[in-house]
């Protein structure tokens, strides 16, 4: 790097725009949201400041446990099942040998994950409303009653999973496919010679070489689906009998209509710190990953 | 400081800021008012604005409930409140402790009409929650049951005069479902999955059953509260209502001849007589008293009321509390034709005008005044409260079959009592 | 042989197909139903094709809600946010990359951690903070908590990096500032990246519920997605209606991405981490 004579006057200038909202929309926050969780202040303005009383309040409180664990099991719904569909799908499209078909293929499945998440609750609403869903039709069909997706304990955390899996399987197919287009296709080729069977190649080649996207499609996941607010809002808004509640969801619920900033502001902060420490373990997962190629 | 961030963001970030000086008043107008009840108020703000060409009411409607109050809410607590708002008078031991509504003076009101003695009694101290007039109520709304006039007669459970015959006991009530079970897959179009609509019927039967939803601390004291759960429970699992029903389907499963009766407001009035009107109901339809099916009468009942939301950050300006009162006297002397969206006046004058005693199918109802129970007066009940959110996270399951009547009111007491 | 070849691959690009086709169905479902006059779609006896094409839905949104008013919301944010993502990202990927300046390394570190932060979970400080600067229910107040890319920053540094060092230093001695070199070398050679990750910021704004669902409480100042799950002024039964909105929301960030495809694609890759 050639050292320009003018050169900290520049660097500093040019960063400037985005050091300025890092530091506004970043760093203040964070710093307010962990002050303002020491207090029992309401939505807007300052409480009286109470120490770690939220905190601890937390640890008792039933529904921010159960929120965790709902948040969690939401999690563990979609990221795993989203991964291994879309490297399935990822395979069947690499597959093919037409590659208008492919690409077809590939813009059918991606078109969902450009949409509003509130077309995407709508839209499925729709499908699975009680009355009048076409799924409802389908389940008479093989003889089974009509289910109320959204209402019901046993279906209703499922069904989200389901939507978001189908609103967002869309980009872990594009990643797999990048991936798998770079797998070097001699490597089959000898693996053929050798006479290996489609599961030993699959097995043997196609998993452990796709295994840093696969890496990485898992950790962007856990992160993304950590936050799940939207969906959850808009399909169950946390029922029944909160088996569908999420932390951030608990956030909203706090702040917003029982106008409890510190709470809410203690609960964010905890969710802030686990999304923080998964990330932390996915840099060094992706890392280590880095250093064995 | 802080004027300085904001010239620096007004400089390079692209805004709106809209709405010159003008000579028109514009009103900004919140309701949640959906439906029938939608169409008409629409209709009179039209009526208002043409005549009084000095304001002008800029009209939205947000969606009903948690939603509408939440943005009330946050609204005022960042100054971008609408200048009137309707509000349940329900909600208003809720929110006259969280400074959200605007006290109106005697001498305020007074300057547009509108005082005491023109309102039934308990309406007005209802408005008064809390030592002040905080609204000024534009109606009374109850439950009733609506009934295919066909279907039950020919079912036979219609007397000379065709009045339904199954509304006396439970006993009584549950045969003449029977019987309807024979006719129909689901002799009741009820929206099961909405936990506002579960605590109007539920809070009725409590009510009919003499039973108390607090007292004191304690919530659902004895047994009252399961029994009255159970029935609901019970009109389920008979099959004679569907579980999981929405609102719109609940209507659509009445409008269509699915079911014969349906519980809902009075508000859905306007929507069978307009279809009668225009040839697209297939029957004659009937309103009458809910069902009573403990010792006594009892009909939950509630107020919508037009009130003004309170910011300390951004206080409503003379000139639009001017305009805003001119529109609350207005609507209050016009609601003769809110009362064709089925809601009962609180305008004892309009109650009283010949014009509403001979408005069908209104009359037929209107002695359900007489055994009308309000929600209980506390920051716990009401509109979108913590006893509706209980209603729709554990008493809904129950009726749908999730978990018994004991569960459900167990797990209900304990929310609400860690909050009393 | 090869015969069996040829049948396994039309067996499976069939199969695949079919995958896709059953994929596809919600939307194709959601666009019959806004097709449909509203008495049809309640009517148990449905059918896969509107027995009558009916656009009655779409007009009842168009002349009956203030759906106009929701699109200027959304094209309004959507561009401003991408604007200014691009015009913060890319100096600073630049100075990152190019420049060797005090606390480089520092902003460098600020910059990759930042990749972590849940913005979402910042909500209740966000909300005050625009409440202070006066600006809910104004277009800045939505697009202002969206313009903080990091990792658009780190794909500007990737691609500078990459740049060859002689075209940079001829320009130095040429005299150029290093405004003048980003604008005049850097920006022109890697045109496809901001175009790329302008596509997938616009997206991502249009698409956006949860800043504006917090930084709007007036339903004129409502985005797109934010309204049609907001606003009811419904009468009836009104679920053709429901649809034709969804699929009004859905058309402009549909048909970008047919338009785009490629672009779009390259820019999800390149803003998870894989290389393009």
């Amino acid at each position: 790097m050639k050292k320009y004579s003018n050169s900290n006057f520049w660097g500093l200038l040019l960063a400037f725009p985005f050091i300025f909202f890092y530091v506004l929309f970043l760093l203040y926050p964070t710093i307010y949201t962990l002050l303002f969780s020491f207090t029992d202040s309401p939505l807007i303005g300052w409480g009286k400041w109470v120490g770690l009383e939220n905190y601890f309040k937390l640890l008792n409180d039933k529904l921010f446990l159960k929120s965790l664990k709902n948040t969690f099991v939401f999690v563990f719904w979609t990221v795993v099942p989203n991964t291994l569909i879309g490297l399935m799908c990822a395979m069947m499209i690499n597959r093919l040998k037409n590659p208008y078909i492919a690409a077809f293929l590939l813009a059918c499945f991606f078109i969902p994950h450009i949409l509003p998440v509130t077309v995407v609750t709508q839209v499925w609403s729709w499908m699975l409303s009680k009355q009048y869903g076409i799924i409802q039709e389908f389940l008479e069909f093989l003889g089974y009653a009509k289910i109320a997706f959204f209402k019901k304990k046993q279906f209703a955390m499922p069904a989200v999973a389901i939507v978001t899996i189908w609103w967002t399987v869309g980009f872990n197919i594009l990643l797999f496919i990048a991936g798998l287009k770079s797998i070097n296709p001699e490597i089959y080729e000898a693996s053929d010679l050798d006479g290996a069977n489609s599961w030993a190649k699959f097995r043997y080649i196609t998993w452990p070489l796709i295994w840093p996207i696969t890496a990485l499609v898992l950790t962007l996941q856990l992160i993304f689906q950590l936050k799940i607010f939207d969906q959850m809002y808009l399909l169950t808004a946390g029922g029944p009998f909160n088996s569908t509640l999420v932390v951030l969801q608990l956030v909203y619920k706090q702040g917003f209509q029982m106008n409890r900033g510190g709470y809410a502001s203690a609960i964010a902060m905890v969710l802030f710190l686990i999304i923080i420490v998964v990330s932390i373990m996915q840099y060094y997962v992706l890392r280590d990953k880095e250093k064995d190629k | 400081m802080k004027n300085k961030i904001i010239s620096f963001f007004a400089g390079i970030v692209i805004s709106i800021y809209s709405f010159g000086a003008s000579a028109v008043t514009e009103v900004v107008w919140w309701d949640f008012l959906g439906g029938g009840d939608g169409v008409r108020m629409k209709q009179m703000i039209d009526n208002f604005n043409e005549a009084h060409p000095d304001i002008q009411i800029n009209a939205t409607t947000l969606e009903w409930g948690v939603p509408f109050y939440t943005k009330v809410q946050t609204s005022a607590a960042v100054g971008e409140q609408p200048d009137i708002m309707t509000y349940h008078l329900s909600r208003f031991p809720l929110a006259v402790p969280t400074g959200v509504l605007r006290p109106i003076s005697a001498e305020e009101l007074a300057s547009v009409g509108i005082t005491a003695d023109r309102f039934f009694p308990a309406n007005w101290e209802a408005a008064n929650f809390g030592g002040a007039t905080h609204g000024v109520p534009l109606d009374i709304h109850a439950n009733v049951m609506y009934f295919n006039a066909e279907v039950l007669g020919e079912a036979g459970l219609l007397d000379e005069n065709g009045h339904p015959t199954l509304l006396d006991g439970v006993d009584n009530f549950m045969n003449g479902l029977a019987k309807l079970d024979e006719m129909m897959e689901f002799p009741i179009g009820f929206a099961s999955d909405n936990g506002g609509m579960i605590w109007r019927w539920w809070y009725s039967i409590l009510n009919m059953m003499e039973g108390d939803f607090v007292d004191g601390s304690s919530i659902c004291p004895g047994d009252k509260c399961e029994k009255s759960l159970q029935i609901l429970i019970d009109l389920v699992e008979k099959g004679y209502m569907p579980s999981n029903v929405d609102y719109q389907s609940a209507k659509g499963m009445f409008i269509s001849g699915e079911s014969a009766i349906h519980i809902n407001g009075v508000w859905e009035v306007p929507t069978m007589v307009d279809l009668m009107r225009n040839n697209e109901l297939g029957f004659k339809f009937g309103v009458v008293d809910m069902p009573q099916v403990g010792p006594k009468m009892a009909t939950w009942s509630d107020s919508h009321a037009f009130a003004i939301p309170h910011s300390d950050k951004n206080p409503i300006s003379d000139e639009k509390l001017e305009a805003v009162l001119k529109v609350m006297g207005w609507m209050s002397d016009n609601s003769l034709f809110w009362g064709t969206a089925g809601h009962i006046p609180a305008n004892t004058e309009v109650v009283d005008s010949v014009f509403y005693k001979n408005m069908q199918p209104n009359s037929t109802y209107a002695n359900i005044g007489e055994n009308m129970v309000v929600d209980p007066f506390l920051p716990i009940a009401g509109v979108a409260s913590p006893t509706y959110d209980a209603f729709s996270n554990y008493i809904a399951p129950a009726v749908n079959g999730e978990l018994s009547a004991e569960e459900a009111i167990q797990m209900m007491r304990d929310d609400l009592e860690a909050l009393m | 042989m090869t015969k069996k070849i040829t049948i396994s691959w039309t067996v499976l690009t069939i199969l695949s197909l079919i995958v896709a086709l059953i994929f596809m169905f919600p939307l194709y479902w959601a666009a019959v139903t806004s097709l449909k006059q509203e008495t049809e779609v309640i009517d148990p006896n449905w059918s896969i094709f509107p027995r009558i094409l009916s656009l009655a839905a779409y007009l009842d949104v168009l002349t009956k809600s203030a759906i106009g008013t929701w699109y200027i919301n959304s094209i309004a944010t959507s561009i401003g946010i991408t604007l200014l993502v691009i015009l913060i990202s890319m100096p600073c990927g630049y100075a990152l990359s190019q420049i060797d300046f005090v606390g480089r390394k520092i902003i460098l570190l600020a910059v990759v951690v930042s990749i972590m932060v849940p913005g979402t979970a910042l909500v209740i400080a966000l909300f005050v903070l625009i409440s202070d600067f006066n600006m809910i229910n104004t277009w800045s107040g939505v697009i202002l908590p969206q313009v903080l890319s990091p990792v658009c920053v780190i794909v500007y540094k990737q691609f500078f990096d990459q740049v060859p060092k002689e075209l940079r230093e001829a320009s130095i001695i040429d005299g150029a500032t290093e405004f003048q070199i980003l604008i005049k070398v850097y920006m022109p050679l890697n045109w496809g990246i901001t175009t790329a990750l302008a596509l997938v910021t616009f997206i991502g704004a249009w698409n956006n519920f949860f800043w504006p669902f917090i930084m709007t409480t007036k339903a004129e100042m409502f985005t797109v997605p934010v309204a049609i799950t907001s606003v009811s002024d419904a009468y009836g039964i009104f679920l053709a209606r429901d649809m034709a909105v969804a699929i009004l929301a859905a058309l402009p960030v549909t048909a970008f991405f047919l338009i785009f495809q490629k672009r779009v694609t390259q820019a999800i890759m390149l803003t998870s981490g894989i290389k393009g």
